[in-house]
């Protein structure tokens, strides 16, 4: 489904990606695990497309399509999702706007009718009881006063609504307490599914295990320098970087 | 050039309303003096520094409207109450509906009584060159009398200019007195609809006996070759409100300066407004609150958004006289630049003879947040529409707090659409 081939990233002119190749195929769940500074929320923003992210070689493709020539509105239309490390407060933005424009923006992108007003509510409701959020604290604003794990918690209901099929987690686990992190792993584990596929971006093996990856990789000054399976995410808790990546 | 706007009042003065009456013939008279002798304000008058109104100078805005007999359906708000429209100038009975006893055009009020709104002209006579030239030439007039504890509901009023004769100029003088205890909802628009250029000279004289209580929403919303100067003077005795909300979106120019004086205690005095500019626009807004007496508060918020090579400005000047302790006055101007080439200038200023008082001021100048606008678009939101919703969302406060709905709809939406010109 997403396909990178020797991904080779600028920020500042500073080469942080240096030639990254990944294939991750439709119903896979793939991890991304690395030490500080190895570039892996480098790699969730030149996913996305976010300015400031300079792509000075290589391809990224959502099955086939070439993401680069997108601006990151229609990656996101396209059906990528970047859930962020630090999601971003937007005061005087309900959630509930939040999520309609851009659901209707996706909408419009694929010549498709703006849904009903009632059937919006009825969908974001139900996907904020699946995640255990508040409905209250959808009239608020976007992420305004919300606690580490709140704002963790939003990223996933933003996903459930807007139902991507590649979805990129930055870190999505950070900051979070055992029963918030139980939340988050459901809602990704709730999106998985034969013509979807997820990337996990983490410093740490734990959210492992409640989200099992297909294939684990691990980022090191630029690049994949190891890939295995779960087993592999284990050694790298006992032994840590250094001794993989050497 | 002032010879002009002189030629000009000496020759509209004997048709103007209520000239037979010698002791407005002379206020109108001891204007034009005035006026005679200081001319139009320059950069360096400090009330006048952000203002642009070198075009009044340039070519004198001094011919005469000629209506036309039709002007199309007008903008109301669908809310309940009287709807008086004013076309250049002059107040039209045919457009207008469900007069009430109490807000009639200053021709009608001038022939009715004409001492009852005496005092308040005579008194007018502060006030810069524009305020002299409006009142020595001003030709109707919105007059709202409220006696004792009456309600008059809400009172809408359209100061429309037809735009049909280049460089005519409307001259509106209105007059507003609510008694002890009286209340009052007054929305205001003015716009124009014609491609001429023009000027609307609006100046209201506002008093609010003890306990009186006034609601004045205003929408600048005129045509964008048109030059738009108002001043509001409102003087607020104890226990009296003044809640001022406006919105400024038009013309090419536009100049808006609020005077109050807080004349008793536990008097409110609220004034809020938006201003957005885009093109070459330049919207200035100037507040003055004077606290004579203690113990009341004031509160004023105004938010700018700026595009292209538009300049907005606020100046705002709380003075607090030495005896008005225990005031509570608070100041937040907020700007927003959508490009490098628009300027948005705010000036606080804070003069202040009390020594036990609550005053503070805010303001800032920035840009819309970059994380933010990325955070909207990784969710799939366009960048135009990404950037409506965060201006949107910047201006909403503000207006979210008039708490008359179809008005509120009816800024919101006027809101909107400059939002969706933009794109």
């Amino acid at each position: 489904m997403l396909k990178i081939t020797d991904l080779h990233v600028s920020v500042e002119d500073k080469e942080i990606l240096k030639g990254l190749s990944l294939d991750i195929p439709a119903g896979q769940v793939h991890a991304i695990m690395g030490p500080n500074g190895a570039g892996k929320s480098t790699l969730g923003y030149a996913l996305s497309g976010r300015d400031g992210y300079e792509i000075t070689a290589g391809s990224i493709e959502l099955d086939g399509q070439d993401l680069l020539e997108l601006e990151p509105h229609e990656r996101a239309a396209e059906g990528l999702f970047l859930g962020l490390q630090y999601p971003v407060e937007i005061p005087g933005v309900s959630n509930m706007n939040f999520l309609r424009t851009a659901m209707n923006s996706i909408r419009k992108y694929k010549g498709e009718e703006d849904i009903s007003a009632g059937d919006f509510l009825k969908l974001i409701r139900a996907k904020a009881k699946d995640l255990g959020m508040d409905a209250e604290m959808l009239k608020r604003s976007v992420n305004v006063g919300f606690s580490g794990g709140e704002k963790k918690r939003n990223e996933m209901v933003q996903m459930a609504v807007l139902d991507p099929r590649m979805m990129v987690l930055d870190e999505t686990d950070s900051g979070l307490d055992i029963d918030a992190l139980k939340v988050v792993s459901d809602g990704i584990n709730a999106m998985r599914g034969a013509d979807k596929a997820t990337l996990l971006i983490t410093h740490y093996q734990r959210l492992l295990d409640y989200v099992k990856p297909d294939v684990v990789h691990v980022l090191a000054g630029g690049t994949i320098v190891k890939s295995g399976g779960p087993e592999l995410a284990l050694a790298l808790e006992k032994d840590g970087y250094a001794a993989i990546a050497a | 050039m002032t010879q002009a706007y002189l030629d000009s009042i000496k020759a509209v003065q004997p048709s103007l309303p209520g000239n037979q009456f010698p002791w407005l013939a002379n206020v109108r008279q001891a204007a034009a003096a005035r006026f005679a002798a200081t001319g139009f304000p320059g950069r360096k008058d400090e009330a006048f520094k952000y203002a642009d109104l070198k075009a009044l100078e340039k070519t004198p805005f001094v011919a005469k409207p000629v209506a036309p007999a039709s002007v199309g359906d007008l903008p109301w708000i669908d809310i309940p109450g009287a709807r008086l429209a004013f076309v250049d100038g002059q107040f039209r009975a045919d457009l207008s509906s469900d007069l009430s006893d109490y807000a009639k055009p200053l021709s009608a009020a001038l022939a009715d009584d004409e001492q009852a709104i005496k005092a308040q002209l005579d008194a007018s006579s502060d006030g810069s060159a524009l305020a002299q030239l409006n009142l020595a030439m001003a030709s109707d007039g919105l007059v709202l009398r409220v006696p004792e504890n009456a309600d008059a509901g809400t009172i809408q009023v359209l100061f429309l200019s037809s735009g049909a004769t280049a460089k005519a100029a409307a001259h509106i003088s209105s007059v507003i007195h609510l008694e002890s205890g009286a209340k009052a909802t007054l929305i205001e628009r003015s716009l124009g609809v014609g491609s001429e250029d023009y000027w609307a000279n609006a100046v209201s004289t506002i008093r609010l006996e003890r306990g009186a209580a006034l609601t004045h929403n205003c929408w600048q919303s005129d045509s964008n070759v048109a030059m738009a100067t108002g001043l509001t003077r409102v003087s607020v005795d104890g226990e009296a409100q003044y809640n001022r909300f406006t919105l400024s979106t038009g013309a090419a120019s536009a100049r808006s300066e609020i005077r109050v004086h807080v004349e008793g205690s536990d008097a409110d005095v609220q004034l809020s407004g938006v201003q957005l500019g885009r093109a070459r626009q330049v919207l200035d807004t100037v507040t003055y609150l004077r606290h004579d007496i203690g113990h009341s508060t004031s509160n004023q918020t105004y938010r700018s958004v700026v595009d292209d090579n538009a300049r907005t400005a606020f100046s705002g000047k709380v003075y607090v006289e030495r005896d008005a302790q225990k005031t509570d006055a608070q100041q937040s101007s907020r700007n927003l630049l959508l490009a490098r080439t628009a300027e948005a200038d705010t000036k606080p200023e804070l003069e202040i003879y009390a020594d036990d008082v609550q005053c503070a001021h805010g303001a800032t100048v920035g840009e819309l947040d970059k994380k933010a606008l990325f955070y909207l678009a990784s969710r799939g939101v366009s960048p135009e529409e990404a950037r409506a919703i965060l201006v949107q969302a910047f201006v909403a406060d503000v207006i979210e707090g008039i708490d008359i709905e179809p008005v509120r709809d009816a800024y919101l939406k006027a809101t909107q659409n400059w939002l969706m010109a933009q794109l």
